[in-house]
């Protein structure tokens, strides 16, 4: 495989996992039981570091529209028992700036937040202005991290990742605190896993 | 067909340079953040704290936009400079994953889903028209949070639809009080704790529930060598400043008020003069007092002949630098049948003391007067109020009007007297006795809004709630403070808004009202502000600046008369009469009698929390659980019996509710009493309270107290037994 | 040149945190760490009873424990009598934790930093056994330490102990303030009246 192919694999895996976090539509659900499944899982085990076994258990065969669609509202839209906040402020301190809340934890609009944004201009992109109170949600890390392996550049992605990926233990944490179940909680352990085992180095 | 390509719905909009950029940018850490030099660019702006509702004055640090520090404002009346550490810990509050973002609205399957503000305002607008020309103005209630801009944007949107039936948060709190003192003096005073030279606390503890001004007063009464007594079945946090507690049996401080009241008269320590001249048929009263001796007082109260005589004397010898306070909840806000009473006593024993309105003694101050502008629409006649407040022949005629008997909702609900609410910033549905009750109440409505910052018990439960900007991101109304030196504040917007989509309750209320047509009665905020300060005479741009600005007393030592159906202090009160009691105070029982081997319920204020909602503040939260705060105190002595040993878990149960928690096992409270605070056993779904304790309402039954519909919040008995044994 | 001290007025105290709180947010400490802590006691019984409330921090001692255990000389004392510490030299050894009498050392970030929430912090004091320091930052720009001017009930007095004329020397005699545990030896500056 060449070093190009692994960046666009890369980039498809980004971008996969980033769509998965989205409301769910009854195209794309057909589309992962049709095609995604099988195309992630063969993306995902070309890493050798990830086993074929345990990321096969991260996906579900047959996913339900209306059951995807239930879960979804409860984890990430309704405030309720269950939602979780996929936003890296919330698992981070909130700033090391001089500030009387530098290590206060659990809020949102936090360091991480603000050099979201920064990165953000940089690279002249906008963000949908209902993510304008949490630019480091996990979705536009993902795609993030997508656009910049479909552009080559692998430098950044390391240091991006370095930086402001490594939260995902506490957000699976926080899942399991929540009782979460089925897609989304394997999926975000999937997430979890393949930043947890540097396939991002490989 | 098979769809290979995912239909990808990409959220990072890139422009045409992007992938240039993005292909060759290095990574700039975010090491570039730690610029400590940017905290000089920070700007401070003045506030109104919200850890609690007594909106004391701060100042908050912002730099890059965040809050980063706040800091007592000296030039606040309440606050003199100093915070508690409750405004340490709410500073995040706008930054709160818990936050509403956006309107929601319950569906079909009960579950919530987001609507746009256009469609929540048609939807409301729409419902709530139809209710009031189906079932009439008085159908639709309202409960609040008694502040300025509430009473502006709410009360008038109520008022401008033709309802009278304006609740606010007080029923579970202060209704009994205020139903009492208004009878007597035909108001609240407030006592001049720092210049008196004896005072008497009933229940109420200024180091528990906390104002700061309030304490540094009694601070200062205790270097000047004032006598400070505290009335209450647990040592409270104020206790420190006593010179004398009087563990007293839970439910009987009327008992005591009675007793004094006796001891004074028999021993001619009251002031005859002003009562024979500004008393309303005295000479009752008198006569009525005789029966309560101190010896039939002891056996009441548990306290011994000795000290009820001695505390008399010390008030009638020290008048009228001597008085007995005011209170808030504590032991006769609304928490006992005979709650109202206690609290006509407390006026009158004040009246005995000659105090009224004197230096040292209780004074009636009032705050400035501010207005709004001349040419808004005024409301018409209104429908007479759902709970028969102050309309004579009601039920609750007694009952104080400006709080009204917001308990009381399940029953009209029930009785299909009202149809429909809203409620803001305020939590009924877990504040009042009896979860169950109250939820089913509420959710009996066919229209219920809610408006807050996050969800609660009564959110859940409600049609349309609708999502507010937090303290820090909204200006609010102009509003005064009463006092010998009356003040005028203003809570001033400090940061942008987290959430794009939340709105100020100013600007969710005129919309509805545009969108209801009824335009004509509101104006906005800023206007409503710049001339609320041109008719006093002061700069609405400097109190931008301050934050606060202190008015000329006008303030005038001595008697007044008295905003009461006789003009006098009433001592017999033919309103009472009226509503089938005595014009006297009389003696009333607790309605609960504590069976043998039970406990009698009773709570109260932790000085790191307000009402239920900053359990779900981190900073807050952890104090709770590093100091057990949430611990159920028993006396030692019944512990031992029981065999529970401190910080043991333990069980509570009654026929209502069971629930775990530990014990802290203490001498310092009456062995009938259990005492638990009020702040933990949340069940709305937020993030940093959940397994936080018990609530007290589970335990108390949904009830009235008699005169003024009030809770009853302690009229309950429970059982405590080891857990596991 | 002074040498800094305090008196707490624990009669005054009503054991509502905002110290340990405005201290908490002074030092910008995560919600778990904390440089103030509350002991508790209650004396007698029903219903002759006490309660006693402490609020215990570092008692800037003239002969401190901690200052005499430091195997780097980290821990010392500034010439205003201060006990401070110097990051920089701090091995983390918690020998003064175990020296102090008063409990009042704290390991920095010991819980977010098991974590992994704490290495990008940026800031050099990771891991190093902090403590109240009068909040020295604020007392050498003429402010009073946050403890103090938060206090809601004025149960704090800071001041030079050297200045016979200060509130705070004044406070001690008028008070009878005493030391805590001034049997150890340490000389501490924190004077609580009981």
């Amino acid at each position: 495989m060449t070093q190009t192919t692994t960046m666009q694999n890369k980039s498809e895996i980004y971008s996969i996992l980033a769509e998965g976090l989205k409301t769910p539509t009854e195209d794309w659900v057909s589309w992962y039981n049709d095609i995604g499944r099988e195309k992630l899982k063969s993306l995902l085990i070309s890493f050798p570091i990830l086993d074929e076994q345990e990321v096969s258990n991260c996906l579900p065969k047959q996913l339900d529209f209306k059951e995807v669609d239930h879960l979804y509202r409860s984890y990430f839209i309704l405030p309720g028992p269950q939602r979780v906040v996929p936003a890296e402020s919330i698992y981070k301190q909130w700033t090391v700036r001089n500030s009387a809340f530098a290590l206060s934890k659990g809020f949102l609009m936090g360091d991480s937040a603000e050099h979201m944004n920064n990165i953000f201009k940089e690279l002249d992109i906008e963000i949908p202005e209902e993510f304008s109170f949490m630019p480091d949600h996990l979705i536009l890390q993902l795609e993030l991290l997508s656009l910049l392996e479909e552009n080559g550049n692998e430098e950044f992605v390391n240091e991006f990742i370095k930086e402001h990926l490594d939260w995902t233990e506490d957000l699976v944490a926080e899942c399991t605190k929540k009782q979460w179940s089925g897609f989304y909680y394997l999926w975000i352990q999937l997430i979890h896993m393949f930043f947890h085992k540097e396939c991002w180095k490989c | 067909m098979l769809k290979s390509k995912m239909t990808r719905r990409t959220f990072l909009k890139a422009s045409a340079i992007t992938g240039v950029v993005a292909a060759s940018a290095s990574y700039v850490g975010r090491g570039n953040i730690s610029d400590a030099s940017s905290i000089q660019d920070a700007e401070k702006i003045p506030n109104l704290c919200n850890g609690c509702s007594s909106r004391c004055g701060m100042t908050v640090t912002v730099s890059d936009g965040r809050v980063v520090r706040v800091d007592g404002n000296p030039l606040h009346s309440r606050s003199r400079g100093t915070l508690c550490g409750r405004a340490h810990g709410a500073a995040l509050l706008a930054y709160h994953p818990d936050r509403l973002t956006e309107p929601l609205k319950k569906n079909e399957n009960g579950e919530f889903e987001p609507i746009s503000w256009e469609q929540a305002y048609k939807e409301i607008g729409e419902k709530l028209q139809t209710i009031i020309n189906e079932h009439g103005p008085d159908s639709f209630a309202y409960f609040q949070n008694p502040k300025r801009v509430q009473r502006l944007y709410g009360d008038r949107f109520v008022e401008a639809l033709g309802s009278a039936n304006i609740f606010s948060h007080n029923a579970s709190c202060n209704l009994s009080r205020d139903t009492g003192f208004k009878h007597v003096l035909g108001g609240v005073p407030s006592g001049d704790v720092a210049n008196a030279k004896v005072t008497l606390f009933i229940g109420r503890s200024y180091g528990d529930g906390i104002r700061p001004s309030q304490l540094q007063n009694l601070v200062t009464a205790k270097d000047n060598g004032s006598k400070i007594y505290i009335v209450d079945p647990r040592l409270n946090s104020t206790s420190n400043l006593a010179d004398e507690w009087l563990p007293i049996k839970p439910g009987t401080d009327l008992a005591l008020l009675l007793a004094i009241a006796n001891v004074l008269i028999e021993e001619n320590l009251y002031d005859k003069e002003f009562c024979e001249e500004h008393g309303n048929r005295f000479e009752d009263f008198e006569r009525e007092m005789k029966q309560y001796t101190p010896e039939w007082a002891s056996d009441k109260t548990d306290l011994s002949v000795d000290v009820i005589k001695q505390v008399a004397r010390d008030l009638g010898e020290n008048r009228p630098k001597a008085i007995v306070e005011q209170s808030w909840k504590g032991a006769f806000g609304c928490n006992y049948e005979n709650s109202t009473e206690t609290a006509r006593m407390v006026g009158l024993v004040n009246a005995l003391l000659g105090n009224i309105n004197v230096d040292g003694g209780m004074l009636f101050t009032s705050g400035p007067s501010l207005e709004s502008p001349d040419n808004l629409k005024e409301p018409g006649e209104l429908k007479p109020r759902v709970d028969g407040a102050g309309i004579k022949g009601e039920k609750w005629y007694l009952a104080d009007t400006a709080k009204g008997v917001g308990n009381a909702v399940p029953d009209f609900v029930k009785e299909g007297k009202l149809k429909a609410a809203f409620c803001q910033h305020h939590n009924p549905v877990r504040n009042h006795p009896d979860y169950e009750v109250m939820k089913e109440g509420y959710e009996g409505l066919d229209l219920l809004v809610v408006v807050d910052i996050w969800m609660s018990e009564t959110a859940e439960v409600a049609d349309y709630v609708l999502p507010e900007s937090s303290w820090l991101e909204r200006t609010e109304a102009v509003e005064g403070l009463g006092g010998k030196t009356p003040t005028v504040n203003l809570r001033v917007q400090a940061i942008d808004k987290i959430h794009p989509k939340t709105k100020n309750f100013s600007e969710i209320m005129s919309e509805l009202a545009d969108e209801m047509g009824l335009s004509d009665y509101f104006t906005d905020l800023e206007t409503e502000n710049r001339t609320a300060c041109e008719k006093l005479g002061i700069s609405y741009d400097e109190l931008l600046e301050q934050g606060t600005i202190q008015l000329e007393s006008t303030w005038e030592p001595g008697y007044q008369g008295s905003n009461t159906e006789s003009g006098k202090v009433e001592f017999a009160c033919q309103a009472f009469e009226d509503a089938g009691f005595t014009a006297v105070p009389k003696w009333v029982e607790p309605k609960v009698t504590i069976p043998e081997g039970e406990f009698r319920l009773i709570h109260g204020k932790q000085n790191i929390h307000s009402h239920t909602y900053s359990t779900n503040i981190p900073k807050l939260a952890q104090i709770s659980k590093e100091y057990n705060l949430d611990s159920v105190w028993i006396n030692k002595k019944r512990a031992d019996e029981l065999g529970i040993k401190d910080g043991d878990p333990v069980i509570i149960e009654n026929e209502m509710h069971t629930g775990k928690t530990t014990a802290k096992v203490t001498e310092a409270i009456h062995p009938e009493a259990a005492f638990y605070p009020s702040h933990y056993g949340s069940r709305a779904s937020l993030t940093y309270n959940d397994d936080n304790g018990l609530s007290i309402n589970d335990y108390t039954p949904h009830q009235y107290e008699a005169m003024s519909g009030a809770p009853n919040m302690m009229e309950t008995s429970v059982q405590i037994k080891k857990d596991g044994a | 040149m002074a040498r800094y001290g305090m008196l707490i007025d624990t009669i005054k105290c009503v054991n509502c945190y905002a110290c340990s709180l405005a201290c908490q947010t002074q030092n910008g400490l995560p919600d778990d760490e904390n440089f103030i802590y509350f002991l508790e006691k209650e004396e007698g019984t029903f219903p002759n009873v006490k309660r006693d409330f402490l609020p215990v921090q570092c008692q800037h001692c003239d002969e401190p424990a901690c200052e005499e255990v430091c195997p780097t000389g980290a821990t010392y004392k500034d010439e205003d009598g201060i006990v401070v510490l110097d990051n920089s030299k701090c091995i983390g050894c918690k020998y003064c934790g175990v020296a102090c009498p008063y409990s009042a050392r704290v390991q920095l970030h010991d819980s977010m930093y098991k974590k992994g929430t704490y290495e990008d912090a940026g800031r050099e004091y990771n891991y190093t056994v902090e403590k109240c320091r009068f909040c020295k930052e604020l007392v050498d720009n003429g402010e009073q330490p946050a403890c103090v001017t938060t206090c809601i009930s004025n149960a704090r007095i800071f001041g030079d102990l050297d200045d016979p004329e200060s509130e705070l020397s004044k406070a001690i005699v008028e008070k009878k303030a005493k030391p805590l545990r001034a049997d150890l030896g340490t000389k501490p500056k924190i004077y609580y009246v009981r």
